[in-house]
């Protein structure tokens, strides 16, 4: 019989590089699909859209919270104001998580619209809907 | 005793094969990933639907029929009555992302009492029942209402959303 004695040290070698390229290459996965899943464009787009067809749903004279924790958290993570992160213009909402970018989407409920951030939880925003020509 | 002569062989093959599954994993999953959060949300049928419902509460409103609908001033100053507004500014070289197209028939007769409202880009409506992703989202509601004669009327309402640019990629 074969003795194996002076072998294991080959074994491994190439017992390690091989586990240690299989991390690498999880872990260039793992973070390939953190980094997709937590882009803010995305959170941008989903807020920017959802607050376009609540307003369109809409009716004078409502108001509306509307949860944006995770917004709020990437916008604090970025440095941003988060007292401004979500802006009304004639009939676009925009909403900006980060100093590049933001996104911006139309409505067609032609009414006055005014957003700020509840500051009691520091996790909503609140948009008061009224009609056009309302001083309300 | 069986001896594996060709064992480190085998395991060189094995890790071959281990790292080809790998590629082919991650692959599929790079994929479907960039498949799911690589689309933008496409929100243009339920915005269709509601500009539908929009305009149907604008025409009726429990179960009457609006008594200025039937006038003849009302397709001039729909737009403003309805509480609509159909400019796109965040699409530039836009020639009009939403279409509207409501008729009022006698429900007896089924007659055309009031001339069509149409309203927004009509060339939008060509890509209704036609096949393919790039297409405008429409949205057809058809429902009845009676005036305070008791007189009643079928009302159909076509809305189209285009916003291609935005929620299709």
């Amino acid at each position: 019989m074969k003795s194996i004695i002076g072998k294991r040290g080959d074994i491994l070698v190439g017992d390690v590089i091989f586990l240690v390229l299989n991390l690498v290459f999880l872990s260039i996965l793992v973070i390939f699909i953190v980094t997709k899943t937590n882009d803010s464009s995305i959170v941008e787009e989903k807020y920017a859209k959802q607050i376009a067809l609540i307003i369109d749903s809409a009716k004078p004279v409502m108001r509306i919270n509307l949860n944006m924790e995770d917004a709020i958290d990437k916008a604090q993570d970025a440095n941003q104001n988060i007292a401004e992160l979500v802006k009304i213009n004639g009939n676009v909402v925009t909403v900006k998580l980060g100093e590049k970018g933001g996104y911006s989407y139309s409505f067609f409920n032609n009414v006055n619209v005014s957003t700020y951030l509840d500051n009691s939880n520091n996790k909503e925003y609140v948009l008061i809907i009224n009609e056009k020509n309302s001083t309300k | 005793m069986i001896i594996n002569k060709n064992k480190k062989g085998a395991e060189k093959t094995i890790s071959v094969y281990w790292f080809a599954i790998l590629v082919i994993v991650a692959g599929a999953v790079i994929y479907m990933v960039s498949l799911v959060y690589g689309q933008p949300y496409d929100v243009r049928k339920i915005e269709s639907e509601i500009l539908a419902s929009n305009v149907a509460d604008c025409f009726s409103k429990g179960g009457y029929l609006n008594e200025g609908v039937l006038t003849s001033n009302f397709n001039q100053t729909f737009l403003e009555k309805c509480n609509l507004n159909l400019d796109s500014p965040d699409f530039s070289q836009s020639q009009g992302e939403y279409y509207i197209e409501a008729s009022i028939y006698d429900f007896e007769t089924n007659a055309l009492i009031a001339s069509s409202i149409k309203e927004g880009n009509p060339n939008l409506k060509i890509g209704c029942g036609a096949e393919g992703n790039k297409l405008p989202v429409c949205s057809e509601k058809s429902f009845y209402s009676i005036d305070r004669e008791q007189k009643s009327y079928k009302i159909n309402i076509l809305t189209i959303v285009n916003k291609v640019e935005k929620n299709v990629q």
